[in-house]
C-alpha cells in the first residue's frame, strides 16, 4: 500500500500553511517529518489524517482519494496526536474499549484485541488507571495502543517523542521498529532529530509549508554536499602526513586536530581511493580514513532558516 | 443463545458514546452530588411545607408539589443539560472528538450518545424524585392527573433544553468562543427555566384552565410534545451538521428537518387556528418562522462557496433532483435561495389563509406577512452586503465561516447609525429609520419598509451576481462530472 501526497495546499485566509507538498510513505516505511515550529507538519498531519480538508492537491492510498472517500481512508489510518485528549474518569481499558466500539468491532473480537494491544504496547500493568493519571510516556503509549485499534496500514505520528523521558523514548523506537517490521508505514514529525536518524529510513524536511527534501536519510544527508570532511589518523608524524595530503587534488581546509588531521574533500570516492593507495605508498602509515557522515541535524541546520508563515 | 451472545448482541448494538457517558458519570462525583443533594432538597421542602402549613391545609399539597416540582425540573432543565453542554464544549476544545471522527463513527452518532446519556441521567433523577411528589397526592390540592400531565411536559421541555445545550456546545471551536457558548448556554438554560417554571408553577396553582380549556388537554399535550419533539429532532440535526468535517454536505440533514418542520408546524398551527377561530397562534407561527429564517441567513452568508469533493460526489444527475438539490445541499448560494424560497412560501401561506371565513383578525396575517417578507428581505439584503465587504475588504483577514459577524456588523450599522444621524442633524423625518427592519412593524409604514427591504435585496443581487451566478454554475456541472 502507498499513501501518497501530490501537491498538497492548505490556506488559512491569507495564511499558506501547506505550499505544494508532494511525497509518498510505503508500508514499513518510517519517514521523519522534519520541519521548525510552524512549518506546516501538524497541519500537514492532520489533513492526511482526514481531520482537516486540504485546499487543494491530492492525497491517495493505492489511487483512493482520501478526500472523496474519507471513510474508506480511515481504515487504513491511525492518527497519534501530539497530546492525547484529557478524557476524566476514564480508566485505559475502558478508554480503548469505548475506541474499539467507536470502530464497530464486535465483543467477541474486542475483547482479545483490547488485551492483545495491552500487551503490545506495554499498557497491561496500568489498565484499570485513569488516563488523567498517567504520565506522559504511558499517555502517548496508551495513544498508539488506540491508534492501532482498527489494524491500520499507515500511522501518522505528531511529535511522539515530545516529553518523554529516556526510557520511554528508547520504548517508543523499539514500539515504531515493531510496527515497522509488520509493514506498517509510520509517518513521524518530531524536533529530535538524532533519535529520527536512528529509526528512520526516509525523512521530509518542509519549511514554511513547502518541501526542502525528501528521500532516504542516506539521499538527504549526503545531497548537495559539494565536500565531504575526511578524516585521517596515521600511526605517527601527523606533520608530514599534512604536507603529504595538502598537495592533492580536491583537498581544502586542511587542520591538525589532535591526532586527527582533518580536511573537505570534493572528490569523488574512486579519488578517495587513489588517494587512500597514494598515503600507504607514500610510506603512511594509517590507522583511519574515513568519511564524517553529515547527520540529519546538520542537514536540518543547513537547509532551514526557522522562520514561520 | 446462550444469555452470554444475547448480552453480547446487545453490548454491540449499544451505541459507544452512551457507554462512555454513563462510564464516566458512574465514576465522577457529579451524578452523586446532584442526586443527594436535590433528594435532600425534596426531603427538606416536603417537611418544611408539612411542618408548616400541617397536614390539613387545603393547599399544601400543590405548594409542596410545586416546589418539589421545581426543584426537579431545574436538575432535569438546567444542571443536567448545561454540565451536558458544557462537558460536550470542554471535548470539543481539547480535540477528542476529532479522534472520533477519524473511527467510523458518525457525528449523528455522537450527538446521539450524548442526548441519550443526558436522557438516562434525567430519567434517573425523575425516579429518584417520584416517590417524593407521589406523597404530595396524600396531602391535599393536589390533582393527580396534573402532576403527570406536569411531568411529562417536564421531561419533554427538558429533552429539548439537553439537545439545545449539546447544539450550543457544539459552537464552540476553541477556549475563547468555549466561555462565550458556555455563559450563552448557562444564559438561555436559566432564563427559559424561569419562563417554564413560572407558567408551570400558576398551572399547579390555578389549574390548566388558565392556560387552556380543560377540554383541550389531550391537543395540548400532544401540540407540546409535538413541539419539544421537533425542537429535539432539529437540534439533532444542527449539532450534528456544526460537528461534521467541513468538507461534508452537512447542512443537507439540517434543511430538509428545517423544511419539514416548517411544514408540521404550519399544520399545527393551522389546526389550533381553526380550533380556536383566530389567527393570533398562527401570527405567533409566522414570527418564530421569521426568527428561524433570519437565523438561516446568517447561516448561509457563512457556509463555503466551493463544493468540497465529497458534496460534489452527491449531487444527483436527475435534473430536477439536481435542481431541488442546489435549496438544499450545503453550500452559500444554495443556503441563501433556500430561505428566499422559504420566506415565499410563508408568505404565500399567510395570505391564503387570511382570505378564510372561518377564522377572525385575518387582516392582521395579511399585514403580518409583508412584514415578515420585508424581513426576510432586509436581512437577505444585509447578507449579501456582508459578503461583499468580507470577500473585498477582509478576505484574509476574516474566514468566510465568519462572515456572520460581518453580516450582524452591516445589519446593527444600517439600523442604529441613520438614527444617529437622525438626532446629528436633528432631523423630524423618520425615513432615516428605513434602514432598521423593524421599522417595517409599523402599520402606517410596511409598505416603506417592504419597497426598502426589496431595494437592499436587489442592490445586494447586483453585488453578488458574479459570485451567486459561479456557485449555480459549479454546482451545475459538478454531478455530471463526477459521475
Amino acid at each position: 500500500m502507498i499513501l501518497s501526497v501530490e501537491n498538497l495546499y492548505k490556506n488559512f485566509g491569507s495564511t499558506h500553511a501547506v505550499k505544494g507538498l508532494t511525497f509518498s510513505l510505503g508500508g514499513g516505511d518510517i519517514t521523519g517529518f522534519v520541519g521548525p515550529n510552524g512549518a506546516g507538519k501538524t497541519t500537514t498531519l492532520r489533513i492526511l489524517a482526514t481531520i482537516e480538508d486540504a485546499s487543494s492537491g491530492k492525497v491517495e492510498i493505492d489511487g483512493l482519494s482520501i478526500f472523496s472517500h474519507p471513510e474508506a481512508a480511515r481504515e487504513q489510518i491511525g492518527f497519534v496526536p501530539d497530546s492525547l485528549p484529557v478524557h476524566a474518569d476514564m480508566s485505559v481499558h475502558e478508554y480503548l474499549d469505548f475506541f474499539a466500539r467507536a470502530y464497530g468491532i464486535t465483543s467477541n473480537r474486542r475483547h482479545s484485541l483490547i488485551e492483545d494491544l495491552e500487551e503490545f504496547t506495554n499498557l497491561v500493568g496500568i489498565r484499570e488507571k485513569l488516563i488523567a493519571n498517567l504520565s506522559k510516556g504511558m499517555k502517548q503509549r496508551v495513544s498508539i495502543a488506540r491508534a492501532l485499534i482498527n489494524d491500520p496500514q499507515f500511522l501518522l505520528m505528531d511529535e511522539p517523542a515530545a516529553g518523554l523521558d529516556p526510557r520511554a523514548r528508547i520504548e517508543l523506537r523499539e514500539l515504531l521498529r515493531v510496527l515497522s517490521r509488520q509493514g506498517k508505514g509510520i509517518l513521524i514529525s518530531s524536533h529530535i532529530l538524532s533519535e529520527l536518524a536512528e529509526i528512520c529510513n526516509s525523512a521530509l524536511i518542509i519549511e514554511q509549508g513547502m518541501l526542502l527534501k525528501f528521500g532516504s536519510i542516506e539521499e538527504v544527508t549526503s545531497h548537495n554536499q559539494q565536500a565531504r570532511r575526511l578524516i585521517l589518523k596515521p600511526l605517527s608524524d601527523i606533520e608530514a602526513l599534512s604536507r603529504f595530503v595538502l598537495l592533492e587534488q580536491w583537498v581544502e581546509n586542511l587542520v591538525i586536530n589532535g591526532k586527527l588531521l582533518e580536511c573537505d574533500y570534493a572528490g569523488t570516492d574512486d579519488e578517495a581511493c587513489e588517494l587512500l593507495q597514494r598515503i600507504i605508498a607514500g610510506g603512511h602509515r594509517l590507522i583511519e580514513f574515513r568519511f564524517r557522515q553529515q547527520n540529519l541535524e546538520s542537514v536540518f541546520m543547513n537547509i532551514t532558516r526557522g522562520e514561520v508563515q | 443463545m446462550t444469555p452470554e451472545s444475547i448480552y453480547n448482541r446487545f453490548d454491540d448494538i449499544l451505541n459507544p458514546i452512551i457507554v462512555k457517558e454513563l462510564r464516566q458519570v458512574v465514576r465522577g462525583k457529579f451524578f452523586w452530588g446532584v442526586l443527594i443533594l436535590f433528594l435532600g432538597f425534596q426531603c427538606i421542602v416536603l417537611s418544611l411545607s408539612i411542618a408548616d402549613r400541617g397536614l390539613t391545609s387545603r393547599s399544601v399539597g400543590a405548594e409542596a408539589l410545586t416546589f418539589l416540582f421545581g426543584i426537579l425540573f431545574f436538575a432535569s432543565f438546567v444542571i443536567v443539560p448545561v454540565y451536558n453542554g458544557v462537558k460536550f464544549a470542554k471535548e470539543r476544545n481539547d480535540g477528542s472528538d476529532e479522534l472520533l471522527f477519524i473511527t467510523t463513527i458518525t457525528p449523528q452518532t455522537i450527538v446521539k450518545g450524548k442526548f441519550a446519556a443526558a436522557m438516562v441521567f434525567i430519567f434517573l433523577l425523575y425516579s429518584a424524585f417520584s416517590p417524593f411528589m407521589a406523597m404530595t397526592f396524600f396531602l391535599s390540592g393536589v390533582d393527580l392527573p396534573l402532576t403527570f400531565l406536569a411531568l411529562i411536559i417536564g421531561l419533554l421541555f427538558s429533552a429539548a433544553g439537553a439537545m439545545g445545550q449539546i447544539c450550543i456546545a457544539a459552537l464552540a471551536r476553541d477556549s475563547n468562543s468555549q466561555q462565550f457558548f458556555r455563559g450563552l448556554g448557562i444564559f438561555t438554560q436559566v432564563s427559559l427555566f424561569f419562563t417554564i417554571a413560572g407558567a408551570g408553577s400558576d398551572m399547579v396553582h390555578y389549574g390548566t384552565g388558565r392556560f387552556f380549556p380543560v377540554s383541550d388537554t389531550l391537543s395540548t399535550l400532544f401540540s407540546l410534545t409535538l413541539i419539544s419533539g421537533a425542537l429535539t429532532y432539529f437540534f439533532y440535526r444542527a449539532s450534528a451538521a456544526i460537528i461534521a468535517p467541513a468538507g461534508s454536505n452537512r447542512m443537507y440533514q439540517v434543511r430538509v428537518s428545517a423544511s419539514v418542520i416548517w411544514a408540521g408546524s404550519f399544520l399545527l398551527a393551522l389546526w389550533w387556528s381553526f380550533k380556536t377561530s383566530s389567527a393570533h397562534l398562527f401570527m405567533l407561527w409566522s414570527g418564530l418562522v421569521c426568527f428561524g429564517l433570519c437565523l438561516a441567513i446568517a447561516v448561509a452568508i457563512s457556509e463555503r462557496d466551493s463544493l468540497s469533493d465529497r458534496i460534489a460526489r452527491e449531487i444527483p444527475t436527475n435534473p430536477i433532483k439536481k435542481r431541488l438539490a442546489f435549496f438544499f445541499f450545503s453550500g452559500s448560494a444554495g443556503g441563501l435561495a433556500w430561505v428566499a424560497g422559504m420566506s415565499i412560501l410563508t408568505t404565500f401561506a399567510m395570505n391564503l389563509l387570511s382570505s378564510s371565513a372561518l377564522i377572525r383578525h385575518t387582516s392582521d396575517l395579511r399585514d403580518a406577512s409583508f412584514v415578515i417578507f420585508s424581513f426576510v428581505c432586509y436581512f437577505l439584503g444585509y447578507a449579501l452586503i456582508a459578503g461583499v465587504i468580507r470577500r473585498v475588504f477582509f478576505s484574509s483577514l476574516i474566514d468566510i465561516r465568519n462572515t456572520w459577524v460581518v453580516f450582524l456588523l452591516v445589519s446593527v450599522a444600517f439600523c442604529i447609525l441613520p438614527m444617529f444621524l437622525w438626532s446629528f442633524l436633528g432631523s423630524d423625518s423618520d425615513i432615516l429609520m428605513l434602514g432598521n427592519p423593524f421599522a417595517s412593524l409599523s402599520r402606517s409604514r410596511y409598505l416603506d419598509g417592504l419597497f426598502f427591504g426589496l431595494s437592499v435585496l436587489l442592490l445586494g443581487l447586483i453585488l453578488n451576481f458574479s459570485w451567486l451566478r459561479a456557485q449555480v454554475k459549479e454546482f451545475a456541472s459538478a454531478g455530471a462530472s463526477h459521475e
